[in-house]
């Protein structure tokens, strides 16, 4: 479709020049003059919307045009209101002059006029004027006039009021509420558009309109609803349907909630005269359907003013649409419609009945009999949200039995509907807008994430901005530990869930099928533990398993699938938000023991390509973060510290952690850290990265890998006269290396160390190191230096201050 | 792969933002969404042929993004996107409208755009018929109010699209 000859027309029209385009301009101009209606005259309009689209600027038409294009929109040929409009909403307004449409041509104001109106409206008060004539309009109808005419009004409206509520008054919002009454409740309940009973010889006379009917063919019983059907529709049926789709929004911008003493009085008065006519009310069957029960509550409403009236109105319309919704609709299009039905009724009686409490005890059977209904069918699963929204909302009020709901919501949806975009879309927003209701009202929702990660997995780059807000309600003391595992095994997730699909699609025997191993793997009843942990719903049955190795081989062909690919990119930043949250919980167990996680997982990650070095890179921050903020963890951890120090092939392996591991042994390792460090875990600890400084300025390197990155090595030497500095007999020992290095780097390169310049750089940090420890009261004071010096106190310190003052003097005083 | 991709914008009049580099932000956001969603999914892309607008709906990608605040438009949004073959359709939604039913209509737009400017062929009807367009929108998206249409008012105003159309 996008051809070369549509690229060239856009180029032409980007590129178009200020001669050519003002001729084209005057041409235009003397075609609009001729009365009738051309092919070239349509043409030209159409080419001046592309030159117009196509163009970064907004462009002024001159004068004249512009008068010609306004003059357009009163024609009574549409194509050319379609083209005026269009083309004048792509430029400015001439300056100084306004759209304004008089009383007499405003009946004569069709929809494209009024976009363009609304696109121009520069203020309040133009949309306001806006408003009050549409509404006159409304009011006053003229006896005859095309039944177009009326109809774009209320979308105009709803415009309005989304861009600006106040341009109602209240006079408006009074009418329009009694006029929404009208149309929703009492439009004509017979077939419009000449539809009527009686074959080809019946008269005129015999001839009876036919009544309306519903989507499964059955006659009617009951007003008209957006759920039926006839031949034809008359004006009031189309303005049932326009009212209904602005209803809710409707609501919600003037919501009310009815507190005060009139209203009570109001509603008691009502639900005096409901019970009464139920006793007295006669109710009739018609022929081949079933009466609702609704109507039969519709003469007392009354006694209602207009807004409660609308209220009351919206409640009973959206319960015959429930009821209507049961019926077996005879097209597709039309069960799809009863589906987006059913989410707006409940919406809506969600919506009105926040505002009037008294109608939840009428809402809720409804409710319930609606969820026992549909729980069952997943195919409703984005039905069913709507109604958990209700009982989150209203819950409280009847003793409801919320259990069922969380159940299916959190445990069964996310686990067999991760791959609907729709519902991961709506559930997570659900979970957002809801956060601390569903703290508060259904707690255990937190034991689910193993579930709700299953959305993050499957489609990462959709979905990620929803859970950097979501995951910080996930962590929790309990959750912690195990979410940190699960979120490392985020790509193991992704590719298991893509397996679990191709297992339920493919027949066993399918040559065809990718990833045969892993698949093969994944329908191995030896495994099934492994992938049953990981597609676990809820937490709580171990943080992590001891196989986990044996899955990463087995998920290893799925290093490359783009859904894993995609997944392992967002882990990092999880955890980012993960350890920002877990720091402000302050729990010093947890994060103890999360410094033994990030070391034991440094080495158990899934092999994607990057991955690992993202993963080592966001834990080093956070090992240093956290050491920061509580040095006694090292004390705490020293045993484990160690242990991952003095492996040397962690240097190779596993560089950025174990450079920040050693950094912060240098660092926090000391009594003013914590009062429980010995000497003796300072010499072991010296000891220990001792021996693997030595091995690593040794010898070549193992094959297989490359030299140790210089950072490591230095930091190694920093540590080491770090601990010396701060127990005075390993200061010799230190020393002696230090000395040695500088040695051995004399006789020019090593094996080591592969840059002449790294090398340099390394020898010089060895020297300044060995000077330094020369004078041990100094070695100390540099090298592990009070708390007071490393925290800046800026303003606050009395011999940083002055120098600070005398600047900030100077650059006030003196003019630039 | 995609290599040009004609997102049609079926964005409302009047809402959020009025500027064109706005409206490119949302295009590349979608772009990449629809790429990024065909690879996942691994699925061949057929070349649909002219006449087959319908299955080609049945079968297109689809999904929804959220926007947030000011990223480009003023308030939080939710964009639904269709796409067929290398042609993505969009729809922008406010938070609260019906999703369910913005679906509905996205698609059936889409197949009626397809359907009026024969996007599956190589012509450049969408660029010199876009008032096709407009006056679809009008009826069926009016001043991008989403409507519960059923079969019948459907048909309704496609009979009356379809007059237009014939003029």
């Amino acid at each position: 479709m996008y051809s070369h000859g549509s690229e060239s027309l856009i180029n032409q029209a980007r590129e178009i020049q200020e001669p050519e385009l003002q001729k084209f301009y005057s041409r235009l101009v003397k075609l609009l003059q001729v009365k009738e209606l051309s092919h070239e005259t349509l043409d030209s309009l159409q080419r001046l919307q592309l030159i117009l689209f196509a163009n970064k600027f907004t462009k002024i038409l001159p004068a004249e045009l512009q008068q010609k294009l306004l003059s357009l929109l009163s024609s009574p040929a549409e194509q050319l209101q379609v083209l005026g409009s269009a083309v004048l909403r792509e430029t400015l307004p001439p300056s100084g002059q306004e759209l304004n449409f008089s009383e007499e041509n405003l009946s004569q104001l069709n929809t494209h006029a009024a976009a363009l109106l609304l696109s121009q409206a520069r203020s309040r008060a133009d949309l306001s004027n806006l408003c009050a004539q549409l509404i006159r309009s409304l009011e006053s109808r003229p006896s005859e006039g095309p039944t177009q005419s009326l109809m774009f009004t209320l979308p105009v409206l709803n415009t309005v009021f989304t861009l600006s509520p106040e341009c109602l008054t209240e006079d408006h919002v009074t009418l329009l509420s009694k006029k929404l009454v009208d149309w929703l409740r009492y439009a004509s309940i017979v077939q419009g558009g000449g539809a009527s009973s009686g074959g080809f010889f019946a008269g005129p006379r015999s001839r009876q309109p036919l009544p309306i009917a519903e989507l499964d063919g059955s006659v009617s019983g009951d007003f008209f609803t957006v759920l039926c059907v006839g031949q034809g529709f008359t004006e009031d049926q189309w303005m049932n349907v326009y009212a209904f789709s602005m209803l809710r929004h409707w609501l919600l911008t003037h919501h009310s909630v009815s507190n005060t003493a009139v209203d009570a009085v109001n509603r008691l008065q009502f639900s005096l005269s409901l019970s009464h006519s139920f006793s007295n009310d006669d109710r009739s069957e018609v022929e081949g359907s079933v009466v609702s029960m609704v109507s039969v509550t519709s003469s007392s409403s009354r006694l209602l003013p207009p807004k409660e009236r609308l209220r009351e109105k919206a409640f009973q319309y959206c319960q015959r649409l429930i009821e209507q919704c049961d019926r077996r609709a005879q097209k597709k299009a039309d069960s799809e419609l009863q589906k987006a039905c059913l989410v707006e009724a409940v919406c809506i009686l969600d919506c009105v009945c926040a505002e009037d409490a008294s109608m939840v005890y009428r809402a809720f059977p409804c409710m319930k009999a609606l969820f026992g209904r549909l729980s069952s069918d997943l195919s409703f699963a984005r039905v069913l949200l709507p109604i958990a929204q209700f009982y989150l909302n209203h819950g409280e009020m009847d003793t409801v039995d919320c259990e069922r709901v969380w159940k299916l919501v959190f445990g069964q949806f996310p686990a067999e509907l991760f791959n609907d975009a729709f519902l991961a879309y709506e559930l997570l927003r659900f979970l957002r807008l809801n956060l601390e209701n569903i703290q508060s009202r259904a707690p255990e929702f937190v034991q689910f994430f193993p579930n709700f990660l299953k959305f993050l997995a499957w489609d990462s780059p959709a979905v990620v901005e929803d859970f950097v807000d979501l995951l910080p309600s996930l962590v929790t003391t309990g959750t912690a530990v195990e979410l940190l595992h699960t979120l490392l095994d985020l790509p193991c997730l992704a590719a298991t869930l893509v397996l679990q699909l191709r297992s339920t699609c493919l027949p066993i025997a399918d040559p065809n099928s990718r990833g045969l191993l892993s698949l093969e793997a994944f329908r191995n009843p030896a495994f099934r533990g492994l992938f049953l942990f990981l597609l676990r719903a809820q937490a709580g049955s171990g943080d992590t398993i001891d196989r986990l190795s044996t899955l990463h081989e087995l998920l290893a062909e799925a290093a490359d699938w783009p859904r894993v690919v995609r997944c392992a990119q967002t882990v990092p930043v999880l955890l980012h938000v993960y350890f920002n949250t877990v720091v402000k919980m302050d729990d010093r167990k947890l994060l103890a023991h999360l410094v033994l996680v990030m070391l034991e997982r440094s080495s158990l990650l899934l092999r994607i390509p990057s991955y690992s070095k993202e993963i080592h890179r966001v834990f080093s921050c956070h090992l240093r973060r956290l050491c920061k903020l509580h040095p006694s963890l090292v004390v705490d951890q020293s045993h484990e510290l160690l242990e991952f120090a003095g492996a040397t092939a962690n240097v190779y392996n596993k560089e950025e952690v174990y450079t920040h591991v050693v950094w912060v042994l240098g660092e926090y390792l000391s009594v003013s850290s914590d009062s429980r460090c010995s000497v003796k875990l300072i010499t072991s600890c010296f000891e220990a990265l001792e021996a693997v400084l030595f091995e690593i300025t040794s010898s070549t390197p193992p094959p297989g890998t490359i030299c140790p990155a210089p950072r490591v090595i230095t930091t190694l030497m920093s540590a080491l006269a770090k601990l010396a500095s701060r127990s005075h007999d390993l200061i010799p020992r230190a020393s002696l290396f230090l000395s040695k290095l500088r040695t051995v780097s004399r006789n020019g390169s090593v094996a080591w160390c592969a840059d002449e310049e790294d090398l340099v750089a390394i020898v010089t940090r060895g020297e300044e190191l060995w000077s330094l420890l020369k004078a041990p009261g100094v070695a100390q004071s540099v090298l592990t230096p009070p708390a007071y010096v490393t925290t800046p106190r800026w303003h606050r310190d009395t011999s940083v201050a002055m120098p600070l003052q005398l600047r900030a003097l100077t650059s006030l005083t003196h003019s630039q | 792969m995609l290599k040009r991709t004609v997102t049609i914008n079926l964005y409302r009049s009047c809402r959020g933002v009025t500027n064109k580099i706005g409206h490119l932000v949302l295009l590349r956001q979608v772009w990449s969404a629809v790429s990024l969603s065909r690879e996942a999914s691994g699925r061949l892309l057929v070349d649909p042929a002219p006449g087959q607008e319908a299955a080609a709906v049945q079968d297109a990608d689809s999904g929804v993004m959220r926007l947030r605040a000011g990223d480009p438009f003023t308030g939080e949004t939710v964009v639904l996107w269709l796409g067929v073959h290398s042609l993505a359709f969009t729809l922008v939604c406010e938070p609260h409208e019906n999703l369910l039913l913005a679906e509905g209509t996205l698609r059936n737009l889409s197949q009626h755009c397809l359907e009026s400017l024969h996007m599956l062929g190589p012509g450049s009807e969408v660029l010199l018929k876009s008032s096709r367009i407009d006056v679809l929108l009008s009826r069926l998206l009016p001043h991008g109010q989403l409507l519960f249409l059923n079969h019948r008012f459907t048909q309704s105003l496609e009979k009356d699209v379809a007059s237009f159309l014939l003029k």
